[in-house]
């Protein structure tokens, strides 16, 4: 049991942020899994170049990789997902303020972590073209202290690009993990309450330095 | 003492199987029909890590550097290929058991005795199977979440394992009692030692840590039980999880079930 704790720390570490970033980029319409197979590709590769650049000061590559993660990531559909049937009960203006403040958290939360994943390559083991369309493509970490990790992104297109709705850790789901986290939490504070702690969250975090 | 332990985790494990399936049942909707008492049991979980554990752990990180820590970690998981090799057999998969027994004559010749990984090197991947996986292999459902004293985060299924793991690990029939508790704290220890950015960042980054746990745990059971297969593509019953749709499509069924809530 302890063996496979470990494992669950690892990925639940991981997941807490966001690991390796993938996204849009040019795709185009012809072989789905393809596009978006090399949209993450681009961006694992991207992601690899920032963290080489060990002159630079830590703000400034977890900077770089919040702005990778905004271009990558489709915050507004993972802020949907995230929030399931309780979006319902988000106003316009708080579903906007939501996506902000989680896009926020979620780009700081793997920027100040990235820096110690960083003696790693990434391994691609395939792409899957889901039900309904979206396509898994499957990565191994390779190296560092996150060797052997597995971490499928899950894409979807959105107006000719893919972006990335739900990164696959080990089997832990950010966009499954975050909702169960903010299920409770709705049923307790509602909208307005959850947005707090958001804010709050992150402005501690601003506080805190980049640490 | 230590055959007296596994007594009573064979016990405990038996009362958990008890209870689930006669009381809490517990459902792919609601994996945690005890979260009461398993909340008071996490926070004082967190407590002895926070008071102790983590404090030990600090002072392991301190003095021993990463590489060494990982050495010990090599030889950890070799000491638990028994558990791995016999489980790979209950499940058919000859190939892994082949795969198992020269991952562990490669270490313990070319890895110094098994402190040194030599094998994964080699391309020979370390399979990662127990009981708990074969039950779910062989249909049992993993059952309700379990928080457990000490140690941690378990389902009904996952402690039965676990029983018969600690039974089937044969280092405690060769050796003096004393000596497997001492390795047993130093390989909590180490482990915890490797974790320790870790598990800070996910205290603070999560909203309800309990939960955020309790999710990660779950999902990471049901991947393993299903093989690496991505999650996603597993099955919608039994998930411990929301299924594929009702994490990805949730609007579809929201229009069917709108008027019912």
């Amino acid at each position: 049991m302890r063996v496979h704790f470990g494992r669950v720390l690892a990925s639940a570490v991981l997941l807490g942020t966001l690991a390796a970033f993938p996204g849009a980029g040019p795709a185009r319409a012809e072989d789905p899994a393809g596009s978006a197979r090399r949209v993450v590709e681009e961006t694992v590769t991207e992601l690899l170049e920032i963290l080489a650049q060990k002159d630079w000061a830590v703000e400034k590559r977890v900077s770089e990789i919040e702005a990778l993660a905004y271009r990558r990531f489709d915050f507004e559909t993972i802020s949907r997902l995230v929030l399931a049937r309780a979006y319902r009960k988000f106003s316009e203006e708080q579903r906007v303020e939501f996506v902000e403040q989680f896009k926020l958290h979620l780009s700081r939360s793997y920027g100040n972590r990235v820096d110690r994943y960083d003696q790693q390559t990434v391994r691609f083991l395939g792409e899957r073209v889901e039900k309904r369309g979206d396509v898994t493509v499957r990565t191994r970490i390779v190296g560092g202290q996150a060797d052997g990790i597995d971490m499928d992104y899950r894409l979807r297109e959105r107006d000719g690009d893919w972006l990335v709705i739900d990164v696959v850790i080990e089997g832990v789901s950010l966009v499954a993990n975050y909702r169960s986290q903010f299920k409770e939490l709705m049923s307790q504070r509602g909208p307005a309450g959850l947005i707090e702690q958001l804010r709050e969250k992150n402005r501690s975090r601003d506080s805190s330095g980049a640490g | 003492m230590t055959h007296r332990l596994r007594a009573l985790v064979v016990a405990i494990a038996l009362l958990a199987g008890l209870a689930a399936t006669g009381l809490g049942c517990a459902t792919p909707q609601q994996p945690d029909p005890y979260e009461g008492i398993n909340r008071r049991i996490f926070s004082f979980n967190e407590g002895a890590d926070r008071w102790l554990v983590e404090p030990v752990a600090i002072g392991w990180n301190f003095v021993l550097p990463r590489f060494v820590q990982e050495r010990f970690a090599d030889f950890f998981d070799l000491t638990g290929m028994p558990v791995v090799l016999l489980n790979d057999l209950l499940q058919g998969k000859g190939e892994d058991a082949a795969m198992d027994v020269v991952r562990v004559i490669t270490n313990l010749l070319f890895g110094f005795g098994g402190f040194y990984d030599t094998a994964s090197w080699a391309g020979v991947p370390l399979n990662d199977e127990d009981f708990g996986q074969t039950l779910g292999s062989w249909g049992v459902p993993a059952g309700a979440y379990l928080m457990i004293p000490l140690l941690g985060p378990t389902t009904t299924r996952e402690l039965a394992g676990f029983a018969v793991d600690t039974a089937s690990t044969p280092w405690g029939y060769l050796l003096p009692g004393g000596s497997t508790v001492i390795v047993t704290i130093v390989r909590i220890v180490n482990f915890r030692s490797m974790l320790l950015e870790e598990v800070r960042q996910n205290r603070r980054d999560s909203f309800d840590y309990y939960v955020f746990l309790r999710s990660a745990f779950l999902q990471n059971r049901q991947m393993k039980v299903e093989d690496r297969k991505s999650s996603v593509e597993v099955a919608d019953e039994d998930r411990g999880a929301e299924s594929e749709d009702d994490l990805y499509y949730f609007e579809d069924k929201l229009e069917l079930d709108l008027d019912g809530e």
